[in-house]
């Protein structure tokens, strides 16, 4: 019955202990006291434990039921399955907050564990950055967005969470963006403790590398995962609508892509050093930003923000400090980078990677502008107006094709610079397969529209490009080891996992890129009324109504239809769209049903009856839908397997670098 | 060239925290209310306490504060402490007279929301079946209305009030009305 | 050599930033939908004329007629000081309902019924509950309205 109250107190015990995080390091070094710095670690490994505490007791809270609890009560209810009763959790704004924090409070735990005898200089300052934002996000959740309170009249029953959460894409989508989000933290603080101490050298680069692999990796699943559950849930027979909470996780996520590529430079080249500054402060301020605002809903109508007026207040001012604070560092502190490595070529990796990175954060600032735009508008004046998807189509869509162009482009070229004879040489048969197949589509499949015709070259020189210089690679392997295909092949993709998992996950890009055009643009739609014994005909299926009937959930009762759909090749399958009514909600929501082939998903919708026999029917035939969450599968085992990349890159670096002195980190053995 | 991008920086970085102020200043929760400006729908209605009946017409010749609550409204609790303090600093006002309505409710609950937080003292009519919340066109609660000796609603507050509402919203509202008179 | 690769990559990078630029203005231009209220929209008359726009309001209560053995209805949306004839075909959104906040999208042609290409009720955060209905309901359309805009 307590859980709560230990909830609650493990919490007050993780600010007092945040607040302690961030001065004791501060003393320490001031002071010239290593206890003090001591003191800060044992802090965040006090946090990471208290959070973990206060976690368990609001789970608790929701398996027990207690809805004397407002969070639990207004979460979940005695009917709603376990599974969803324990993550719940994230069912709401406070919890998610909790949850964030408690995140932090891991990572921090980890990141110190990990980094502190191998960097010693950054630790103190990344102690007292991760300090003040746990800080920052306790102080909201205890003082204005509390998880902890109780009712003083507790009800016989919850209001049950949200028949749009009881979804499992709803249940993966907020802990695996929430995990992309936190996870940036932790370069943010490395980068800021690189500015604060003047060592703006490519310790932070390296030290981070793979937090910044995972936390993108989980960003990127974060969300798929939500685009998933738009599709299943929303009923509208499509993943993406550029909606204001989907653009504010897709922005930090192009600006992390943008970083990920140009820490790369840093690492081998040594350039870009104060542009990476930038990227990792921006992608972990909008990061920030996407929590509270999809949270708070502040993108798609400002007034919900002030739904508390503390609470907005206390968000801006919370965000005002750690983004003037930390663009503020860069700009007064970055001149103490001198020697920046200028371009050589720019037919080398390096240019092409500064292309991507132009490419990528005008994407993101094209997103932001249209994200933010209608906000301006109705602060500044008067219109209220929404940027919808044509927008994005005509511009966004554009620049990504000219970011997959220097995808494609990226493995012929070496670092430092080229002939351009060599590039033209490595570029011909990609571009040769990509035009044939262009072709092909244009005159056989009938593809008119001219994104279609760039799409499907694009794919094609991407995945020519990547083979040919696996190929190549793997040749070179069976002749200089004396082996055959198969062990040479899997000795290289295992030797540079990096590498090889960046191709995958490239691969995996332009999958989903060839669904996202082909269900974009090849999408067919009908709406219709139609009786029992009715059939319409999508593509090659037919569709028969054959009937309706009432089934029961644990929660709901629905009405479900049975279509069967049926090919000229003999393919028979039932598809069985629901109208569901949650017990404690008296809005119907709609379950539509879904059948994914390899090349198109079938998606009906069931409406309102007409009249007595006759019901309402919404049918897509959704083509390479399922593209889009296959080469979201290769996307994540590319960048698992980089992941894997122990750090023997970086010690073989060392030696061609060519830029600046290095600080080598003292104790950096 | 030098220093142009960080301008260029923090000014981007303060335009966007200036648009998230500015939006959070310009809370458009201030749903102008059709009936601004126009006579508020008047009501006899049953009170809380089971007193005579309450109704509207008869604060005629004072301004009337209606306060829309009820006891299952979370943001009430908040606003409660607000609504005792301005009932005791404006209990000597002969011009100004403060109502409550309890809406969807039952009778036991608003009590012990009374008893619990404090009665302010003022009158309250017990609306359980929302009637005169609908005349009015209340979309939640709390919601507090401004009438004036004419039976005319000159202000509407969606959301609890707060401290200082009195002499920030209500007050000049008020004052210029006597000069006129 | 060295300087004017430089200039090489500035210019390119200037181009680059300039074309983007362009097309960035020219679609934004064309891709705003302006958001009115049945009175805004009655006021604007015949200014927006031709244009597409999204309208705002409740579903007056009542005013909702469907045909029968079809997806076609008519419905009033209002703002509390007027109204405005709308016309649909197809399936409505889960939410939509008589007394609740719906937009709908579609080309303005003043003294007509507007004929709604989209029909939108925005899925607020709050659902309403049946057993704690009073302050759900309160909240949920609260929210609506202020979604809407």
């Amino acid at each position: 019955m307590m859980w709560i109250e230990l909830a609650h107190f493990a919490t007050i015990i993780a600010l007092l202990m945040a607040v302690v995080q961030l001065m004791a390091p501060v003393v320490g070094v001031l002071a010239l006291r290593p206890a003090w710095v001591r003191v800060g670690r044992q802090a965040a490994y006090v946090v990471a434990v208290a959070l973990t505490l206060a976690v368990i007791g609001v789970v608790i809270s929701f398996l027990n039921h207690d809805f004397s609890v407002k969070y639990v009560a207004e979460h979940s209810s005695l009917s709603l399955p376990f599974f969803y009763r324990l993550t719940a959790l994230w069912g709401g704004h406070e919890g998610s907050l909790l949850f964030w924090a408690w995140l932090l409070g891991l990572y921090t735990a980890m990141a110190v564990w990990r980094h502190w005898s191998s960097h010693p200089h950054s630790v103190p300052v990344v102690l007292s950055v991760l300090g003040a934002v746990i800080t920052g996000f306790l102080v909201l959740i205890l003082f204005l967005s509390s998880p902890f309170e109780r009712l003083p009249r507790p009800p016989m029953d919850g209001r049950d969470l949200n028949p749009m959460l009881q979804d499992p894409g709803m249940v993966f989508h907020p802990p695996f963006l929430y995990m992309g989000y936190v996870g940036f933290a932790i370069p943010f603080a490395f980068a800021l403790a690189a500015l604060v101490n003047g060592r703006i050298t490519d310790e932070w680069i390296v030290a981070t590398r793979r937090w910044t692999l995972f936390s993108w990796a989980m960003l990127s699943t974060g969300i798929v995962f939500g685009a998933y559950w738009a599709y299943h849930v929303l009923g509208w027979g499509g993943y993406w609508a550029w909606d204001p909470v989907e653009n504010a996780s897709f922005i930090p996520w192009l600006v992390a892509t943008a970083f990920l590529h140009s820490n790369m430079v840093q690492e081998r080249r040594h350039m870009f050093m104060r542009w990476n500054l930038f990227l990792i402060i921006t992608t972990f301020s909008l990061s920030l930003l996407g929590t509270f605002l999809v949270r708070s809903g502040v993108l798609s109508s400002v007034h919900a923000f002030a739904s508390d007026p503390g609470r907005g207040v206390y968000i801006l001012m919370f965000m005002t400090v750690v983004l003037l604070a930390s663009f503020g560092l860069l700009v007064f502190r970055s001149d103490r980078l001198k020697s920046e490595v200028r371009l050589e070529s720019l037919l080398s990796t390096e240019a092409a990677f500064l292309f991507n990175n132009l490419f990528l954060v005008v994407a993101a600032l094209t997103v932001l502008l249209g994200t933010l735009y209608p906000l301006a508008m109705e602060t500044l004046g008067s219109a209220k107006v929404t940027v919808g998807a044509p927008y994005y189509n005509k511009v966004f869509v554009p620049i990504m094709f000219i970011v997959l162009a220097l995808m494609g482009v990226g493995p012929m070229l070496v670092w430092r610079g080229m002939q351009a004879q060599r590039l033209l040489r490595a570029v011909w048969i990609p571009l040769a397969g990509a035009s044939i197949a262009a072709g092909l589509a244009f005159s056989f499949l009938g593809v008119r529209h001219p994104y279609g015709i760039v799409c499907i070259f694009l794919a094609l020189f991407v995945a020519v490009s990547h083979g040919l210089d696996w190929g190549a690679a793997v040749r070179k392997k069976m002749i200089a080891a004396k082996q055959g295909f198969i062990p040479a092949s899997s000795n290289l993709i295992r030797r540079n996992k990096r590498r090889y998992g960046g191709f995958m996950v490239h691969l995996g890009i332009v999958v989903m890129t060839v669904g996202f055009v082909g269900s974009g643009l090849f999408q067919e739609e009908k709406e219709l009324v139609l009786a029992q014994g009715d059939f319409v005909v999508m593509g090659d299926w037919r569709l028969t109504f054959t009937g309706i009937h009432s089934v029961q959930g644990s929660n709901w009762t629905a009405q479900e239809a049975l279509i069967t759909a049926e090919t000229d090749h003999g393919k028979k399958i039932t598809l069985r769209p629901q109208k569901r009514v949650y017990n404690n909600h008296p809005m119907p929501a709609t379950e539509a049903a879904i059948s994914s082939h390899f090349l198109e998903d079938i998606y009906v919708v069931l409406g309102e009856p007409v009249s007595d026999a006759n019901w309402a029917f919404r049918l897509y035939r959704n083509p390479l839908v399922s593209w889009v969450w296959g080469g979201a599968e290769m996307m994540a085992l590319g960048i698992l397997w980089s992941l894997l990349q122990g750090r023997s890159f970086k010690s073989k670096k060392r030696v061609d670098g060519t830029g600046p002195a290095l600080q080598v980190d003292p104790s950096h053995s | 060239m030098e220093y142009l991008w960080k301008i260029v920086l923090l000014a981007a970085v303060l335009f966007i925290l200036g648009l998230f102020a500015s939006g959070l200043g310009n809370d458009s929760r201030n749903i102008p209310s059709p009936l601004i400006g126009r006579p508020a729908s008047v009501f006899h209605a049953p009170a809380l306490d089971d007193g005579p009946e309450i109704s509207l017409e008869s604060f005629r010749g004072r301004w009337v504060l209606v306060n829309f609550w009820g006891s299952w409204c979370v943001s009430c609790r908040h606003e409660h402490p607000y609504l005792l303090q301005l009932a005791k600093n404006t209990a000597k006002r002969s011009d100004f007279v403060m109502l409550g309505v309890d809406f969807k409710d039952t009778r036991e609950g608003a009590k012990g929301f009374l008893q619990a937080l404090g009665d302010p003292g003022y009158r309250q009519a017990f609306d359980p079946d929302q009637t005169i919340a609908i005349d009015w066109g209340v979309y939640g609660a709390p919601e507090t209305y401004l009438v004036d000796p004419q039976g005319v609603v000159r202000y509407k507050q969606v959301g609890p009030l707060f401290n200082g509402w009195f002499e920030k919203i209500a007050l000049p509202l008020m004052e210029p009305k006597h000069e006129n008179r | 050599m060295q300087n004017s690769r430089r200039l090489y990559l500035i210019l390119t990078i200037f181009v680059v930033v300039g074309a983007l630029g362009a097309l960035l203005w020219t679609s934004f231009t064309g891709s705003l939908v302006y958001f009115y209220t049945p009175t805004e929209i009655l006021q604007t008359g015949s200014d927006k004329s031709g244009h597409k726009v999204r309208i705002g309001g409740m579903v007056q209560e009542g005013s909702l007629v469907k045909q029968p053995g079809s997806l076609k209805m008519r419905f009033l949306v209002t703002d509390g000081t007027n109204r405005l004839a709308v016309t649909y075909e197809g399936m409505p959104p889960d939410l939509f309902r008589e007394g609740q906040g719906v937009v709908v999208e579609g080309v303005w042609r003043p003294g007509q019924d507007f004929n709604a290409g989209t029909v939108l009720a925005k899925h607020s955060e709050d659902y309403i509950p049946v057993k704690m209905t009073q302050e759900g309901i309160a909240r949920s359309k609260e929210n609506m309205l202020r979604t809407l805009k």
